[in-house]
């Protein structure tokens, strides 16, 4: 630890860490698997080296083509796979990987991974590996259980299939298409109408957020909503919307958000037999009082 | 690994902290297979993972339990798959009253 945070150029960076089945819950036709809402996700400022210059410092050999990492956790049966994952070389040597010591400016809680976690901004948190205490550098493909099989996506342009239908050919999931939503509301509440402050979330992979528009129709019209500081192109970035709510009715609140690349979220859910890569609209049914 | 031994910015750590998991808001409900779900299923995930999930057909109850066994290393044997999956296909339509989630 003391050798990491001596010897290597510390690099801070704000990112979101989000399950690749965040939401899988609504997934509609349902699918098996955890049925988690939306909040198996997080933001936080991670502190650590830079995997790229450990490798450099380690050296590669010629034939190098993935560096696969392990964690302290071990199966709970000799018979399980054990928690494995791999980067490609390209990856690994991203700009943004860190071996993470600190997150929040404070050693990593155990639960966060203590004391040394993989932090690969962009990317669903199956590649965030807690407890790291191995990397291993690969001369060929990895087919261990967690990469292959386990957490693949359908190999098309959408990731999605039609509902009920298997895929043919898979590839890793990787990153996170952009996702907003509202925070300080929550669906079926019923509150007083008036001058009403809406406000919430927006991330994606790294493209950082451009606009995020707000309705309170169930998207006949937007609106554009104000972006609050910017923490960098991997964090969470607040929005906020001021509006008047009349008393007495029934309110459909929506958000899509806009990447600096012009992708948006989805209109319509898409569908995979996992339930990843969610980032349909999501609709906030409120009712006010009076 | 003893925890007290790992370096933080060179000192020792010198106290841990404790907390509390939540409890397990569901348990495997009376019936033929109850036992066998109570030895197995609990060794990775909650009963509230079963119940929780969509509805499935008992054949595809069947494969999910022999996934559990083939590719997640579940010891349950050979002769209690089926009767697991007859009980996990029944308890999957069941809706738990606020009692039976919390008993």
């Amino acid at each position: 630890m003391e050798t990491l945070q001596k010897d290597f150029e510390p690099v801070d960076i704000a990112a979101v860490c989000q399950c690749s089945g965040n939401s899988r819950g609504f997934s509609e036709p349902r699918v098996a698997g955890g049925q988690w809402g939306h909040g198996a996700m997080g933001n936080a400022i991670w502190t650590g080296v830079r995997l790229r210059d450990l490798l450099e410092k380690a050296g590669l050999e010629q034939d190098a083509r993935r560096i696969r990492f392990d964690g302290l956790d071990r199966p709970v049966a000799d018979t399980t796979p054990d928690f494995l994952k791999s980067l490609s070389l390209n990856d690994a040597f991203g700009d943004h990987v860190l071996v993470a010591y600190a997150m929040n400016g404070e050693p990593l809680p155990i639960l966060n991974g203590f004391p040394l976690r993989l932090v690969v901004p962009g990317w669903y948190a199956t590649y965030w590996v807690k407890m790291l205490h191995d990397l291993e550098v690969l001369n060929e493909e990895d087919h261990t259980f967690w990469m292959d099989p386990a957490y693949r996506i359908p190999d098309n342009a959408c990731g999605c299939l039609q509902p009920g239908e298997k895929p043919r050919h898979t590839v890793p999931i990787s990153t996170m298409p952009v996702r907003s939503f509202i925070t300080n509301i929550s669906n079926g509440a019923s509150i007083s109408g008036g001058p009403t402050l809406v406000k919430g979330i927006a991330f994606d992979q790294g493209y950082g957020i451009d606009q995020v528009l707000f309705s309170l129709d169930g998207g006949t019209h937007w609106e554009a909503t104000t972006l609050g500081k910017d923490y960098g192109d991997f964090s969470f970035r607040l929005w906020e919307i001021r509006v008047f709510l009349r008393p007495g009715h029934q309110y459909q609140l929506q958000t899509l958000a806009i990447n600096r690349i012009g992708e948006s979220q989805q209109l319509h859910a898409r569908w995979n037999p996992d339930g990843y890569l969610r980032n349909a609209v999501e609709t906030v049914h409120i009712t006010t009082e009076g | 690994m003893n925890l007290g031994q790992i370096a933080w910015a060179g000192e020792e750590i010198r106290s841990l902290k404790t907390f509390a998991l939540p409890p397990d808001p569901m348990f495997f409900q009376p019936g033929p297979g109850q036992e066998v779900a109570n030895t197995y299923c609990l060794i990775c995930h909650s009963a509230d993972y079963i119940y929780t999930q969509p509805l499935h057909s008992q054949e595809k109850w069947q494969s999910l339990v022999l996934k559990m066994k083939q590719a997640f290393g579940c010891p349950i044997p050979d002769d209690q798959i089926s009767l697991l999956a007859a009980y996990l296909f029944g308890q999957n339509s069941v809706t738990l009253t606020s009692s039976e989630r919390h008993p």
